[in-house]
């Protein structure tokens, strides 16, 4: 329509505009950084969540629709961006180490239990093994981003993202659930923790 | 998550419900909530968003400015925290030396802090410091935001080290020695993990191979998605004999587990 303002001005209402941004910042901003650590644990999250909120805020007068969504949106294109010039590496070691390590990363420090670590991070790896618009669908889901709103992000109406989540969960269910992977054959091992034989 | 029981595992095997639940509890865990609002985090954005202004907005008419005399005022005098710094910064861009000379003598701790807090070991962390202050000074007349000066110093030294870290591993040739090292180091799942039954044996089956056999498997199998030309370059061998190799290393190691007792 009208020419939009790229920038926001600098001297109307900037105390209110600023007050907002910080508002959605805190708000948002931990929640960024797991979806990424979800959708991509082996990139850099950090780094595509700050860039996205760099964006959002260069262009805060022109996003009308749900700033979040915008936030979520530019995020994960800027991880697959990230992917993407991992997939064709230049040097091996990186994506050697980066692949493999990655997926491990964001649990490893905090899961004692060696059987549920492993578990946790089968069902990460599962998860990070859907093809996308699954994935995404599901994460959001996951950290509870409202349907409507995945929908932007994602570029469909709300029937089909809850069909993209679902087929995600079976998908997910597909490989993670499955008993004879999971050794559940042998009673007793499930219980967590305090019944390990070392 | 406490270690026993706020959920009931008794559940069928298949129960994603409760996975799910478990992975965003542990995820919660591992990415926790700012404890209180992140200015920094805000400042650091507004900053690099203002940073990369169309020059007309910004630095349209600049020139630098002749050298100040050492004799003059000090106008960051008196002045502490943000105030002071913005006060430097604009001294700074009026070619101010001394200014300069007080940021960094006053923040190099800082960015030399967040530097390290990724991880950058000590060598590479000076390098660092010293790379984002020739970025303070090229972008000197770029800052709009002079109070922000501490969030964009935090934000451009978390970049550099992470280049940096990147750079420094992608610059290791992967030699065999790098090769087993490496391998040993970052790919092999937590030992822990071992614990499962099945994987033990199959690990101790797989440390009994040859040690050029577990290298090319760790490179082609668990590493997955990597050339078998870059694989053959990193083993020293032509590119056709990987395949096969690969076959016969991995027959090898099936005809050892089969050999266990208790193997499926």
């Amino acid at each position: 329509m009208t020419e939009p303002p790229a920038q926001p001005k600098d001297d109307a209402e900037p105390e209110a505009r600023h007050a907002e941004f910080t508002q959605l910042y805190d708000e948002e901003h931990t929640r960024l950084l797991r979806i990424a650590a979800m959708m991509a644990p082996n990139l850099d999250g950090e780094g595509a969540a700050h860039d996205a909120f760099v964006r959002l805020w260069r262009r805060w007068d022109t996003v009308h629709t749900s700033k979040r969504a915008w936030l979520v949106r530019t995020m994960c294109n800027l991880i697959i961006d990230q992917a993407r010039s991992l997939e064709r590496p230049g040097e091996l070691t990186d994506e050697l180490t980066g692949w493999q390590r990655g997926t491990y990363r964001v649990l490893v420090q905090r899961q004692r239990d060696p059987e549920h670590w492993q578990e946790l991070s089968d069902t990460l790896r599962a998860i990070g093994k859907l093809p996308e618009q699954l994935r995404t669908a599901l994460v959001l889901r996951f950290w509870e981003i409202s349907d409507d709103e995945t929908a932007e992000v994602l570029g469909c109406d709300r029937a089909t993202v809850r069909k993209y989540v679902s087929t995600a969960r079976a998908r997910v269910a597909e490989v993670v659930g499955n008993p004879e992977r999971r050794f559940a054959a042998r009673p007793g091992r499930r219980g967590r923790g305090n019944d390990h034989d070392r | 998550m406490t270690a026993n029981g706020s959920h009931d595992r008794s559940a069928e095997p298949g129960d994603l419900t409760g996975r799910l639940d478990e992975l965003r509890d542990a995820l919660r865990e591992a990415i926790q909530e700012e404890p209180a609002p992140d200015g920094v985090g805000v400042a650091a954005i507004l900053a690099e968003a203002r940073a990369e202004d169309p020059p007309s907005r910004t630095t349209g008419r600049r020139t630098r400015p002749a050298p100040v005399a050492t004799g003059a005022p000090r106008p960051w005098e008196g002045l502490i925290g943000p105030d002071r710094h913005a006060a430097c910064l604009r001294a700074a861009r009026d070619g101010d030396r001394r200014a300069l000379d007080v940021l960094v003598a006053e923040l190099t701790p800082l960015v030399w802090h967040v530097a390290r807090g990724n991880s950058v070991g000590k060598e590479a962390a000076e390098d660092v410091v010293q790379t984002v202050w020739l970025a303070l000074l090229r972008h000197l007349d770029r800052l709009v935001e002079p109070r922000a000066l501490v969030g964009w110093l935090i934000t451009t030294t978390r970049r550099e080290a992470q280049r940096s870290r990147r750079a420094g591993r992608a610059q290791l040739p992967l030699s065999q020695e790098v090769a087993e090292q490496l391998t040993s180091e970052e790919w092999l799942p937590e030992p822990q993990a071992l614990m499962e039954d099945r994987d033990r044996m199959l690990w101790a089956a797989f440390v009994q191979l040859p040690q050029r056999c577990q290298e090319l498997l760790r490179l082609t199998v668990l590493a997955g998605r990597v050339e078998y030309r870059s694989v053959a370059d990193a083993l020293n061998m032509p590119r056709g004999s990987i395949g096969p190799t690969r076959g016969r290393c991995l027959r090898t190691l099936r005809d050892r587990l089969e050999g266990e007792e208790g193997w499926r």
